[in-house]
């Protein structure tokens, strides 16, 4: 009975524990990509939480997104009870283009939460860079035996999307490989699948924020991993699985007579309430291609190897150069394609310049390599006088219609003197893969400098400069400690302790004295504490001491001038002056 | 005694020298190299005998040769005009872009830094001095410190301008294939780019024969040390 309590008293501990967890609300979208007409699913997730109140509808120029399911669930995982709610909004592409779906609004309770923004990608027309979710396989892709947990749901499975079917030799095809996870069991995943095969290049794998999807009803986390395949070879192009590894926590059986316990309190045992850990390995199914050929029809002389769906914008710089000064014709292409093995475009009418290997740049726009803009910069120095620039062509292949495209940019208008290259060309881009072009023979130059260092060692790193400032530093500190002693001997302080001492010696003088000299020497201790009148010693001397002075001082002055300067000082006389001006020094050296 | 070893020394070290200028002169290239190198190896650097060794190597026509003894001639002397201009020419030779020309370059290829340093230390003692001489004077505090701000300022300037600390992890792509820039310190990793024969990366850090640096347009990657000359020479 006592046992009952006990286990009844931590269950209940463990609910409260549960509610105080931290309430989340995330977004995600089924898919980062579509076209016009095509929906994709936002699913809200709510958790630790059993009622909530969402937005019936977002207000996003361009997309129309309702909302259009709800569903709870309760989860109870090695005695970790969690709840959430899920809220699916359909979202329908109205125009091409990048969309940032806002924040939502989750008021839970008295609090409101926002999910994180969800960026969605619409082309126009043309099929979306990555489906939209397959249906659910029948069966789970995976080499382990785990069994699905109670409802006969598939726990886990894999599967790899790619854009296209048909792709052109050399050509950039996205790829996404997606890992499904039933969000009812819970666990860690790899950091990457093993991707790879024969007949092909792969970008490397870059990770899709995790995110949440709906599949056959069921609510699945989804780790995706973006990829562009490049075939290098015609043919049947058969891309074979890949695998995650991950450790998942799936349902076990509770210890012996534990589930009698819940019976008799009249309820069953919650599903999930006890777990085992598994290592399991999920696959993806393998994904036949169909490689073709370039086309030789039409194919034009300058096509450097770029395919996909360009744009070309050009400019040069300076427009007047001086004889030898370099002008710098700057090309950015841009779009969507196969970047990496993408040449330069052509210059065309270059009769009269001087031109050099051009260097470019790559800036992608995603992590695949596959949208983003080409920089290049040819550098030309005429070698006659010209008014205008070399013109330029670029060709690629747009695998949409399977037909070579050229794109043209006329001469610039330039006011050019022909001359010798100057050494202070313009600045251009940095990473230079470029063939060399044989060095051009120039006039002999003998020089025979005398200027420079003769050490690679900076001046101020070398010993005999650093010993020098050190010497130098020797001094100062020296100098220092000299003038700061000086200031300690000059100043009041120090005065007045060599006073002291002075007058503590001539106190113990006056002790030793015991003839008539006793009052001379007296008046020149008082006179050393401030004046032989007593009265300019100041305040705070009591009057007893002040009767002392004063009497001293009479008899001082009677040393001088009576007959009875000579007289010893009674021994009564002599202790009280003693003592008053004993107490006086050390007042003073105080 | 010690004259005669000295002079003697300074004979050897002139017979190098101007027999590797002679064959220079009589276009004997390949063998003024080997002598200049010679030279350069037992000698202090020079400015004047890196631009030799690199005007040699241009008309043996290797570029990239050329533009490393250029680039090492006017890190001994930022001022060397003429090393620039033949820079410049190596690197158009070579296909690629023209150093870029900043504010540090200008300063030091009219400014001598050893000066500009010497002068700074000077001026920053004659300041720390001036503060012992008395302190109780104002004017004289504040001229003190004027002129140790200013003495400070131009050591900053002269350490932060020398090429010598600027280019003391920069390493030049000497194959005159080029130098292959991975991913990983892996041979079979992936292959970001292919830097031209010119082309100067800033090391961040050495794994046995692997080198982790920065591109000139900023992206990172590893390269192997067999391809890659270090700009300043390791003794």
């Amino acid at each position: 009975m006592k046992m009952r309590v006990v286990i009844l008293w931590v269950g209940l501990l463990l609910a409260a524990l549960a509610g105080l967890q931290a309430q989340e609300a995330t977004a995600g979208l089924s898919s980062p990509s579509t076209s016009v007409g095509q929906p994709v699913e936002l699913v809200v997730t709510v958790r630790d939480s059993r009622n909530a109140e969402v937005p019936q509808t977002l207000d996003v120029a361009g997309l129309r997104i309702e909302l259009f399911g709800r569903a709870t669930r309760f989860e109870m995982n090695n005695f970790k009870v969690t709840s959430s709610l899920t809220y699916t909004y359909s979202v329908v592409p109205l125009n091409a283009g990048e969309f940032t779906i806002p924040p939502i609004e989750v008021k839970v309770d008295k609090k409101t939460l926002k999910t994180a923004p969800a960026r969605l990608s619409v082309m126009a027309g043309a099929p979306p860079a990555l489906p939209a979710p397959q249906p659910l396989p029948n069966a789970p892709s995976t080499r382990s035996d785990v069994q699905p947990p109670a409802g006969q749901v598939t726990p886990y499975f894999g599967d790899l999307l790619l854009s296209k079917k048909k792709a052109y030799v050399g050509e950039v095809v996205p790829a996404e490989l997606r890992y499904y996870f039933n969000s009812r069991i819970s666990g860690e995943v790899g950091d990457r699948p093993n991707f790879g095969g024969e007949g092909f290049t792969a970008q490397k794998l870059s990770h899709v924020p995790k995110r949440e999807q709906i599949v056959n009803g069921e609510n699945y986390v989804v780790f995706g991993f973006q990829t562009g395949i490049t075939p290098v070879k015609s043919g049947a192009l058969e891309i074979p699985t890949s695998s995650l590894e991950a450790r998942l926590q799936v349902p076990g059986s509770p210890p012996p007579g534990f589930a009698d316990i819940f019976q008799q309190f009249g309820g069953a045992l919650p599903p999930g309430m006890f777990t085992s850990s598994r290592d399991v390995s999920i696959d993806t199914k393998p994904v036949t291609m169909e490689v073709v050929p370039l086309p030789k029809e039409g194919k034009p002389e300058n096509f450097s190897g770029a395919i996909g769906k360009f744009k070309m914008e050009a400019s040069a710089n300076p427009k007047k150069a001086a004889p030898g000064d370099p002008i710098t014709i700057k090309v950015l292409v841009t779009g969507q394609g196969n970047f990496d093995a993408m040449g330069a475009p052509e210059l065309t009418d270059d009769e009269g310049w001087r031109s050099y290997p051009p260097t470019d740049k790559f800036e992608p726009a995603d992590a695949i390599h596959f949208t983003g803009t080409k920089t290049f910069e040819f550098v030309l120095i005429a070698k006659q006088d010209r008014i205008k620039t070399p013109g330029l062509k670029f060709s690629y292949l747009d695998p949409a219609t399977g037909k070579y495209e050229t794109l043209t940019q006329a001469p610039f208008d330039v006011e050019a003197k022909a001359g010798e290259a100057k050494p202070e060309a313009s600045p251009v881009g940095n990473v230079t893969p470029s063939p060399t072009p044989k060095p051009e023979s120039r006039a002999s130059r003998s020089v025979v400098h005398l200027g420079g260092d003769s050490s690679w060692t900076p001046l101020f790193k070398q010993p005999f400069f650093l010993l020098l400032n050190l010497a130098v530093a020797t001094v100062w500190g020296l100098a220092l400690v000299y003038v700061l002693v000086k200031k300690l001997l000059r100043s009041a302080w120090m005065c007045r302790r060599s006073e002291a001492g002075r007058l503590k010696r001539l106190i113990a003088d006056l002790e030793a004295c015991e003839d008539g000299r006793f009052y001379d020497q007296a008046a020149d201790c008082l006179a050393s504490l401030g004046g032989a009148d007593p009265e300019s010693l100041g305040e705070g001397i009591p009057n007893a001491d002040a009767e002392v002075l004063r009497s001293l001082s009479e008899r001082i002055a009677e040393s001088k001038y009576s007959p009875i300067a000579l007289a010893k000082p009674t021994a009564d006389e002599r202790g009280r002056v003693m003592q008053v001006l004993t107490r006086l020094v050390s007042q003073y050296a105080k | 005694m010690a004259l005669i070893l000295l002079s003697g020394a300074f004979s050897g070290w002139g017979d190098d020298l101007s027999d590797a200028r002679s064959r220079a002169a009589n276009g004997e290239h390949a063998e003024a190299i080997r002598l200049f190198e010679k030279h350069l190896q037992t000698e202090r650097p020079s400015a004047s005998v890196y631009f030799e060794l690199g005007e040699s190597a241009m008309k043996s026509a290797n570029p990239a040769s050329a533009a490393l003894n250029f680039r090492r001639a006017l890190i001994l002397d930022p001022r060397f005009e003429t090393a620039r201009k033949a820079l410049s020419e190596a690197n158009l030779a070579l296909g690629i872009p023209p150093d870029p020309s900043d504010w540090k370059v200008n300063l030091v290829s009219k400014v001598p830094l050893n000066a500009l340093l010497i002068t700074g230390v000077v001026v920053s003692w004659i300041g720390l001095f001036l503060t012992l001489a008395g302190s109780r004077v104002r004017a004289r505090l504040i001229f003190a410190a004027s002129l140790i701000f200013s003495g400070v300022s131009m050591v900053a300037l002269a350490w932060f301008c020398d090429p010598r600390i600027e280019f003391s992890h920069q390493s030049y792509v000497l194959s005159s294939s080029g130098c292959v820039v991975f991913n990983a310190p892996v041979d079979n990793s992936e292959k970001l780019t292919k830097l031209a024969p010119g082309s100067v990366v800033t090391v961040i850090s050495e794994r046995g024969r692997w080198i982790y640096g920065q591109l000139p347009g900023g992206a990172r990657g590893w390269f192997l040390s067999e391809g890659l000359e270090s700009l300043i020479p390791r003794t």
